[in-house]
């Protein structure tokens, strides 16, 4: 394993506590990230111990995949002992498949990490779509899809740089469609009465910011539709669909492999083929059943937080075997944010965020 | 002759083809049945769900279930176990080891339907323990509850003395076994062959109860005890909790407070009169048992849901059109306590079922 790292890359690390050294980052198995930001991270850690929980970000179910990803992992295992990884698989079959191969390895979908605060039930909003679909710009999400549903609205977030024609394409083929993200960027910028400073702003906005949205604006559109989508055939297990179910609405998904279904009710999510008019109907019969949001969020709320208890509960042995008296639930409520994203940072400037906040806890 | 000619196993055949198999870790075994199973199973593969009986948190019990599960994983490739843990302690110590594993506490093989409220009962105790007659259950520590049913089951000589002994110091007690026994023999006038029968009962029987008399006498109290300091995950700890009974606990290792919520479940020091003050208090509360049994099935079904998407996904490894939420309508007994004949893995399994 190499010491030199490069430059440009980043990791997406969260500090969830400090001794013991637990971090929770991201891997894509399929794609070049199996071990997550563990390759960079782990030279320059020698001698600090610490786990690293790696939530994962893509399906994870085909054979072909773990067996690269159980090289790797082996590897980094046998060159860094004490830098010790546990994935938090999606479902049950991406646990067999790594538990087979003796990777270390808890079913815990990282739903359990959608903030059930931001995401809530908002009486105040009013209805204003049948359905709203919160997915990236890219094929996989198949927007199109919702092509035969009344009033629609998108939310999408930061754009990479191959969303834009995506983003092109999609209003192409959904022209009634509601593009949330630019209805609040007018909206941001209404006061601007310079129409020349006001079309610069957007433009510098749409550019550099890529248009994304705050999680609690997220939240309050969310609130405005009577039903969210979920129309991908595979990618990992959509935070969007857990936000939906969070802020009350039913659900209609296509089938899918990833583990976004692992919360889903029969009672309030419809499973349908990949048709528009399939989906439509779907909606449609949600919206006439006239659910109780209150209900839909309870019964999704009682599993997350059983399952976020397990993986505390994980944490808890894992604080005991070394010794610390502190409690994670403590850790959690001080470093959870939505998602448990860390900060996409240099590597180098994750060491430094880590030497700081133990030169401050050491204080 | 062949010793195991006629013998029964613990095993629960959740499919024949594949060949997979619910069994369990008790006794001082470490591996459930496979030494059994194995070697007479060579050249096929099987796939075993060893739930943990016993609390594997102790670092030397757990250092002898990885030299065994070794020894066998070396000896026997093609076969594959995993170890269902009760707790997350428990899961952790298997990855360490790297002993196939997962969260999977054993409580999701209690029996939703038998286990339910029956309103209609009368609550005629304030507290009712379901626990074998034997030292590490402290029984004991209910002699300050006053009025109080003891559920057993007796499994051999030494409980049956530990029973009498109990009697004797526990006077507040209803011994629920010994009064079934009396109402299925009353209607006997013979007095010897209602002697003749109530003895065989106890000899053959073991004095245990079936699972809806057990939850008949649940239905009529008010509180659940749960008093060792460590076991396994304690069925009658969710049995309890689907009837919508509160618990009163003492603290413990072994995975039943897994489904305890602080709501409804109170953790009491290990004194008599300490677990009667959480009971006196908890029946006091008066707390729906609809609303403790909705809190705890929620749990339980997406749990058991996790449960059949693994067993659904060895299905599917293995190319096999079958669908495990039938399966375990289909074979689901209470606690899985159903044996099979050991011939019947000879002989009625079918052979060549499951290699890819």
């Amino acid at each position: 394993m190499t010491e030199d790292v490069p430059l440009n890359v980043t990791v997406e690390v969260k500090i969830f506590s400090k001794s013991p050294l637990v971090l929770i980052g991201v891997c894509n198995i399929p794609k070049s990230r199996a071990i997550g930001p563990a390759p960079w991270i782990s030279p320059r850690l020698r001698g600090r111990p610490y786990w690293l929980l790696l939530k994962v970000h893509w399906s994870a179910e085909q054979v072909r995949d773990v067996e690269r990803l159980a090289d790797v992992y082996h590897r980094h295992a046998v060159e860094q002992p004490e830098h010790r990884i546990v994935y938090l698989c999606n479902t049950p079959r991406e646990l067999l498949l790594l538990q087979r191969r003796g990777i270390p390895s808890l079913l815990c979908n990282h739903n359990i990490f959608a903030c059930e605060r931001t995401f809530n039930i908002d009486r105040s909003q009013p209805k204003q779509f049948d359905a709203v679909y919160t997915a990236r710009m890219s094929s996989y999400k198949r927007h199109e899809l919702g092509c035969h549903i009344r009033r629609l609205g998108l939310i999408y977030p930061t754009l990479r740089e191959d969303d834009d024609r995506r983003l092109e394409l999609v209003k192409h083929v959904l022209p009634a469609a509601t593009f949330i993200n630019e209805v609040e960027a007018q909206r941001a910028t209404a006061g601007l009465t310079n129409p020349k400073a006001r079309e610069f702003v957007l433009q510098t906005f749409a550019r550099n910011d890529r248009i994304g949205l705050p999680a609690t604006t997220v939240a309050v559109y969310t609130n405005r539709a009577r039903v969210g989508l979920c129309l991908s055939a595979v990618e990992g297990a959509m935070y969007a669909s857990m936000e939906y179910l969070l802020c009350g609405l039913p659900v209609v998904s296509t089938p899918s492999r990833g583990g976004r279904d692992l919360y889903f009710d029969p009672e309030f999510c419809t499973i349908v083929p990949p048709d528009p008019d399939a989906i439509a109907a779907a909606v449609a019969d949600l919206i006439r059943r006239d659910l109780s949001p209150e209900r839909i969020r309870a019964r999704t709320l009682a599993k997350v937080m059983h399952d976020r208890a397990k993986l505390l509960g994980f944490l808890r042995a894992i604080y005991e075997d070394a010794g610390t008296p502190r409690d994670p639930i403590d850790d959690w409520r001080e470093t959870f944010t939505h998602t448990m994203a860390g900060p996409a940072v240099p590597v180098d400037a994750f060491l430094q965020m880590l030497d700081a906040s133990e030169t401050s806890a050491s204080h | 002759m062949d010793e195991r000619a006629g013998r029964r196993i613990r095993a629960h055949v959740l499919s024949p083809d594949p060949l997979v198999i619910i069994g369990a870790v008790e006794h001082g075994g470490y591996l459930g049945p496979a030494p059994l199973l194995s070697p007479m199973l060579v050249g096929r593969r099987y796939w075993l769900l060893l739930r943990l009986h016993w609390s594997m948190e102790r670092p030397h019990l757990l250092a002898k279930l990885a030299a065994a599960y070794a020894r066998h994983a070396e000896q026997f490739p093609e076969n594959h176990i995993f170890y269902l843990c009760n707790t997350e302690r428990e899961l952790l110590a298997f990855q360490r080891q790297g002993i196939p594993s997962l969260l999977c506490n054993h409580n999701i093989f209690v029996s939703d339907e038998i286990f339910d409220v029956q309103p209609e009962q009368p609550k005629e105790f304030d507290a009712v323990y379901n626990a074998r007659p034997a030292p590490y259950k402290r029984q004991e520590l209910g002699r300050d509850i006053a009025r109080l049913a003891l559920v057993y089951y007796v499994a051999n000589d030494e409980d049956r003395d530990y029973l009498s002994a109990l009697k004797k110091r526990l006077p507040n007690a209803t011994f629920v076994n010994e009064v079934e026994a009396s109402r299925a023999t009353t209607r006997l006038g013979n007095a010897k062959a209602r002697d003749f029968v109530r003895e065989t009962f106890e000899q053959k029987g073991r004095m245990g109860l079936r699972p809806d008399a057990v939850a008949r006498w649940y239905n009529r109290a008010r509180v659940g005890l749960c008093l060792s300091a460590a076991e396994g995950a304690m069925y009658a700890s969710m049995e309890y909790l689907l009837c919508g009974l509160p618990i009163v606990s003492t603290p413990s290792r072994g995975g039943r407070d897994f489904y305890f919520d602080p709501e409804f479940c109170v953790i009491a020091p290990a004194d008599s009169k300490e677990v009667a003050d959480a009971v006196a208090s908890l029946a006091r509360r008066r707390i729906p048992p609809d609303h403790i049994r909705a809190k705890t099935l929620a749990k339980l079904m997406h749990d058991r849901e996790i449960f059949l998407r693994f067993v659904q996904a060895i299905y599917d490894e293995n190319a096999a059109e079958r669908d495990a939420r039938q399966d375990w309508r289909r074979t689901f007994v209470h606690a899985l306590t159903a044996d099979v004949p050991l011939d019947w893995f000879r002989e009625g399994a079918k052979p060549g079922a499951s290699s890819t």
